[in-house]
């Protein structure tokens, strides 16, 4: 079987994601997700004034009269032009880019390389017109992948950098919740479509960050919809319900062992 | 297999996985060696992941451990797949051979953008070299008076004396980097509007120095202007030709794509267009050291013409031959 | 409305992935809202033309106060179109009418100015709360929305539009005609420049409250999915219809909307999700309720506190002031000795770049020279082992290399190795093709290494390499592996190919061709690279090639696991780019 083939079944009509699929070498697809305009201003702001208050740090060199005058005349080149490039060529991302988990990558996935990066940024000169980037905030409103003229000509996203998972990965167990394994094990309904297995396993992880009621609720309307009757009234209310789709969950996800 | 037992299984190489991601990703900062024994298993380790990323999907795992697992496998795909970073050897390579390469591969564009720039200059050059009123149609009246100051051979150079000139000229080295090689990056920018903006940004500045050049002479001061100019503008000039080509390389993707959608002849063409730019720059580098350091200098004006001919010889030399490697050999990129 | 046709993707995401998600929705839809905007604009405008006596300025302020008017009907629209039920805009009457209700006054006159807007105009719209309900649920779902960032960020973006627009028709306007003078574009009301100034406020608007409004709305449901696991409630509604043909895997999505889609009119959204009532949900972030008031008492105490004495510390800081006074004497010399540390440093830096600006270009020279004039200056050490023709020129027998690989091969095979012998083989197969002048690309799969072998050499010239390929790809990507006969027949047939179909002249430059490829850069592939008889040899360059190490990890692949996708062997990227 070939793993590309094997992702999950997409409703009819391609529904609107701001996740970009990009399949690797080995096969599988790694989800890109593009950054849209306002986080991308936020970060520009935030470079702005990172680059403000270099100007001030080094505004002191003025003292050094021609020379100081020559060196801050290059610092002030320097950040011009070479700021953006040389942090997304090293890291990745300027620091303002960073401070709101961003970062400039190939189309494919790729760390963004030095011409690409020369391209984006050489070309700002383009998208801040006419003024404050009219021309970029107007060319990633159109484009899918929220890309402003830079970014289309160099070929290169500006996505989220990789989520910090909410707990610490040391454990497996720890990350996929206590509700998972803690749960005695009970065999929920035969031909439960993948999709519903994955949605209960689902409810399992994020059940913790529900309120009580709520878990109750979406746990007596999963079993309401399960049973056969069009109705939809069950005997299992209350707590009794949230355990049992937990109970499906442990069950699906470890099987009989655990009784 | 069920979530758990398959989480069970894999759990120690999914943990030798990280960790080795974890050196890999911190590398800049502390390398451990004890580690680069190990890294040889990093691409088995990846494509491992890669399998039981796709198999978590196919089997439809809690989507917490496929997130987990997607974002394991995403922070590994950079980590095989990085450019190594080296820079002198790079940057020799590209001077010597990618660069000269490239500019002769687009040889007619940068015919067009010399034509653009040199024409107007000279043109500009010879009608103000007649008339003297005619700088002013490009100048303002305050700009005029400060040109023709600067290159008054009579005028003692304010704050140019003999203990200060280091210092002056620093100041002026790090005003030519900041001006010279900012409208060499603007002029390659605006070609993206359509060429306009490059063509523009050449003819304007081609007018400029002419007329600059033209009214100089006319008043007399070119023993003071023309040696001053001479070492540096075999490099600026053509560097600035070339930052215009790299913009006229991105109008016509995007005027005649040819046979690629607009996109994608933008996308080819910028590529190329990059390597121009970056050659330029390089040179206006060199351009603003000889500006500031050399043409400034006290050398007799015979010597600085001779300077400036062995300077266009150079260039000339180094466009036509450099990078010209032996039939059949093969440099790689 | 169909749950199961829901038109975005929903999973919990962080607040600026909420707001991606949004714009991306604006951007799918952007024709019907921005017509449905300019629908509901225009009765506005023209009354307000009207009520403001034809002035400019107070036309302006008429229009923008009234924008929750406009983003009301984009609001029902979105509702609408998410569960895949766009309304046409011909029904566009009806939709206005069913927007503008008495739900929308709020927002017409003390909410209005409220910097989350976008976010609470779907809460008030459309769950179908009043009073205290409303105002308990839309704390509730405010907190970390981020929603007065998406209020901040599209009003700026307002101002961005609107100020390119007038910067460029004020670039525009060639000379002759009147030009626009922005000035007055910006402060004469009187003045028609004013005018175009509002019309070009009102056309920015336009492009921008679509992205505000989904912005918004996208936000609202992030937040739900967030609190009230939405996502997970349509999941679960839509189990009903696919597993109530029990046993039948097959879903059928249609039935399941059938009672649902007797819900409708503006509450739809709400009723959907079964709102349970604030207290349910309230419970999950409630504040203590004592805390406002210690609060209150804090603050009362912070207050009395002395602090607002130090606003006094401002004359004293006028005293400072006269301090450099004393300085000044002193000044000089400091500025004197500062300036000449700026003329040693300059002159260093002055001697520095220039000795850098010689190194740099001496150093290109001879870059330049070495690569232009072959032979002449010291050539870069190329791969000791190139195969430069003795292969071509020999016969099988004669042939150390063919005779070291059927070696290596037969070793293996006797030592069990089936797969090593073949894949040892194959990799003589691919060598021999380079050899022949086949050029083989980056990264080709086994299926175009064939396919440019019969091209190449024609399809009867090329049997015995398809054989090969056949047994390799049978052994690589199903696990089938062939008898050691096989393997032994398939070499006979490699050193008969080798041997007969050698061309006696060799071609010097097919294999520099194959420099550029990494696998060759790497290691010396060619067998015939290697010392005679020492097959550990062959199973080193084997292993370098990468292409083993994933069969081999292959070979130890989960039992009950997927085959893995293998495209032929595109060694590391890095490798490439440092073959110049």
């Amino acid at each position: 079987m070939h793993i590309a083939s094997a992702i999950g079944p997409r409703t009819q009509s391609v529904p609107v994601d701001t996740v970009r699929l990009n399949e690797t070498p080995e096969g599988v697809d790694l989800g890109l997700r593009v950054a849209g305009p306002a986080p991308r201003a936020l970060a520009l702001i935030a470079d702005g004034a990172i680059r403000a208050i270099v100007y001030l740090v080094l505004s002191p060199l003025m003292v050094l009269s021609g020379f100081g005058l020559g060196l801050s005349l290059i610092a002030a080149f320097l950040l011009d032009w070479l700021y953006p490039v040389a942090f997304e060529v090293f890291s990745g991302a300027t620091p303002g880019k960073r401070s709101l988990g961003l970062m400039v990558v190939h189309d494919d996935g790729t760390p963004v390389g030095l011409p690409a990066s020369l391209i984006r940024n050489l070309l700002r000169v383009v998208d801040f017109l006419p003024l404050f980037y009219g021309v970029g905030l107007l060319s990633t409103l159109a484009d899918r992948d929220f890309r402003r003229l830079g970014d289309l000509a160099a070929g290169t996203l500006v996505v989220y950098a990789q989520r910090r998972p909410r707990q610490t990965p040391g454990q497996t167990g720890e990350r996929t919740g206590a509700a998972l394994l803690d749960a005695p094990p009970r065999q929920p309904p035969l031909g439960l479509p993948l999709a519903t297995q994955q949605s209960i396993l689902a409810f399992c992880e994020r059940s913790d960050h529900l309120s009580a009621p709520r878990r109750i609720e979406l746990a007596e309307t999963l079993l309401a919809h399960l049973s056969a009757s069009p109705d939809g009234r069950t005997d299992t209310r209350g707590l009794a319900a949230v355990e049992q789709v937990q109970g499906y969950g442990s069950w699906l996800a470890q099987g009989r062992v655990g009784d | 297999m069920r979530q758990g037992p398959f989480e069970a299984t894999h759990a120690t190489e999914w943990a030798d996985y990280r960790r080795l991601l974890a050196d890999l990703e911190g590398r800049a900062r502390r390398p451990d060696p004890t580690v680069d024994r190990e890294l040889a298993r990093f691409p088995a380790l990846y494509r491992r992941l890669c399998a039981h990323y796709a198999l978590a999907r196919t089997r439809r795992y809690a989507p917490g451990l496929i997130a987990q697992l997607h974002d394991l496998v995403r922070r590994g795909y950079p980590c095989l797949y990085r450019r190594r970073l080296a820079w002198l050897a790079p940057t020799l390579g590209f001077m010597a051979t990618t660069f000269p390469r490239t500019l002769r591969s687009h040889a007619r564009v940068c015919a067009l953008a010399a034509a653009l720039f040199f024409l107007p200059a000279a043109f500009m050059g010879l009608a103000c070299g007649q008339d003297s009123e005619l700088i002013y149609s490009l100048m303002s009246a305050h700009q005029v008076t400060e040109l023709e100051s600067m290159y008054d051979p009579g005028a003692a150079k304010p704050g140019r004396g003999a203990d200060r000139q280091a210092d002056t000229d620093f100041q002026m080295f790090g005003f030519y980097v900041m001006n010279n090689i900012g409208i060499g990056f603007r002029t390659f920018g605006a070609g993206l509007l359509l060429g306009l903006g490059s063509v523009l940004i050449l003819v304007f500045n081609g007018l400029t120095i002419g007329a600059a050049a033209g009214h100089l002479t006319h008043l007399g001061f070119g023993s003071a202007f023309w040696p001053f100019v001479s070492g540096h503008s075999p490099f600026e000039l053509t560097a600035i030709v070339i930052s215009g080509a790299a913009g006229l390389l991105l109008g016509r993707a995007l005027l005649a794509p040819g046979h690629q959608t607009r996109l994608g002849a933008l996308r080819a063409n910028a590529r190329d267009a990059v390597v121009l730019v970056g050659g330029a720059a390089l040179m206006l580098l060199l351009a603003a050291v000889v500006e500031a350091f050399w043409s400034s200098g006290g050398a007799p004006a015979g010597v600085k013409y001779l300077v400036g001919a062995l300077g266009w010889v150079a260039v000339t030399l180094y466009f036509a031959l450099a990078g010209r490697a032996a039939p059949g050999a093969d440099h790689g990129a | 409305m169909e749950l199961d046709r829901i038109t975005i993707a929903l999973r919990p995401r962080g607040v600026w992935e909420r707001l991606d998600l949004g714009f991306a929705l604006a951007r799918a839809w952007f024709p019907t809202l921005w017509a449905l905007w300019w629908l509901s604009v225009l009765p506005v405008a023209l009354l307000a033309l009207l009520l403001s006596g034809a002035r400019a300025d107070w036309w302006g302020i008429l229009v923008w106060w009234f924008k929750p008017l406009y983003e009301a009907p984009l609001v029902w629209w979105i509702s609408r179109a998410l569960f895949g039920e766009p309304v046409p805009l011909r029904a566009a009457p009806g939709m206005l009418r069913a927007a503008w209700t008495r739900r929308l006054l709020p927002y017409l006159l003390w909410r209005r100015l409220t910097a989350r807007r976008s976010f609470v105009l779907p809460i008030g719209l459309l769950e179908g709360l009043g009073g205290k309900a409303l105002r308990a649920r839309r704390r509730l779902l405010s907190q970390g929305a981020g929603a007065a960032w998406l209020t901040l960020i599209c009003y700026h973006f307002e101002a961005i539009l609107w100020g390119g627009l007038l910067l460029a028709l004020y670039y525009m306007i060639p000379e002759g005609l009147p030009g626009l003078d922005l000035e007055a574009a910006l402060t004469d009301s009187q003045s028609w420049p004013y005018w175009v100034s509002a019309g070009c406020y009102l056309l920015a608007g336009s492009v921008i409250a679509p992205f505000y409004v989904c912005g918004g709305f996208a936000l609202y449901i992030g937040r739900r999915t967030e609190l009230e696991a939405w996502d997970l409630e349509l999941a679960f509604r839509r189990v009903h219809a696919a597993s109530a043909p029990a046993g039948s895997g097959a879903p059928r999505p249609r039935t399941a909307s059938g009672r649902a889609a007797a819900l409708t009119g503006l509450a739809c959204v709400a009723v959907l999700l079964a709102w349970p009532g604030p207290p349910a949900h309230a419970k999950a972030v409630r504040q203590p309720l004592p805390e406002p008031e210690a609060a209150r008492t804090l603050i009362t105490e912070v207050l009395a506190d002395d602090t607002f004495g130090h606003t006094r510390q401002r004359s004293v800081w006028t005293y400072i002031g006269e301090e450099p006074k004393d300085r000044e004497p002193s000044k000089p010399r400091w500025f004197n000795a500062l300036g000449d540390l700026a003329v040693i440093l300059g002159r260093a830096f002055k001697a520095l770049l220039a000795v850098l600006a010689v190194a740099a270009l001496a150093l290109l020279l001879q870059r330049i020279l070495r690569d232009w004039q072959p032979g002449s200056w010291r050539r870069r050490a190329r791969p000791a082992a190139r195969p430069t023709g003795t292969v071509a020129s020999l016969d099988a027998a004669a042939d150390p290399g063919a005779a070291d690989l059927a070696q290596a091969v037969r070793a293996r095979l006797a030592a069990g190795d089936a797969r090593g012998a073949l894949a040892l083989l194959y990799r003589g197969g691919i060598a021999h093709l380079r050899h022949r002048g086949v050029a083989i690309p980056d990264g080709a799969t086994e299926g175009e290494c064939l396919h440019l072998a019969a091209d190449h050499l024609g399809t009867t010239e090329a049997a015995p390499f398809r054989q090969l390929t056949r047994d390799w790809q049978a052994l690589a990507y199903a696990q089938r592996t062939p008898e050691p006969q096989t393997i032994a027949a398939r070499l006979a047939d490699w050193l008969r190919w080798t041997g007969v179909g050698a061309e006696p002249e060799p071609r010097p430059n097919g294999s520099r061709q194959g420099a550029k490829t990494p696998r060759e850069t790497k290691e010396s592939p060619h067998p015939t690279g290697q010392a005679p008889g020492e097959s550990s040899k062959a199973d080193n360059a084997l292993n370098n090639l990468g292409v083993l190490a994933s069969w081999r990890e292959n070979e130890s692949f989960e039992a009950d696991g997927a085959d893995k996708p293998i495209r032929v062997p595109t060694a590391t990227r890095q490798d490439a780019d440092h073959a110049g």
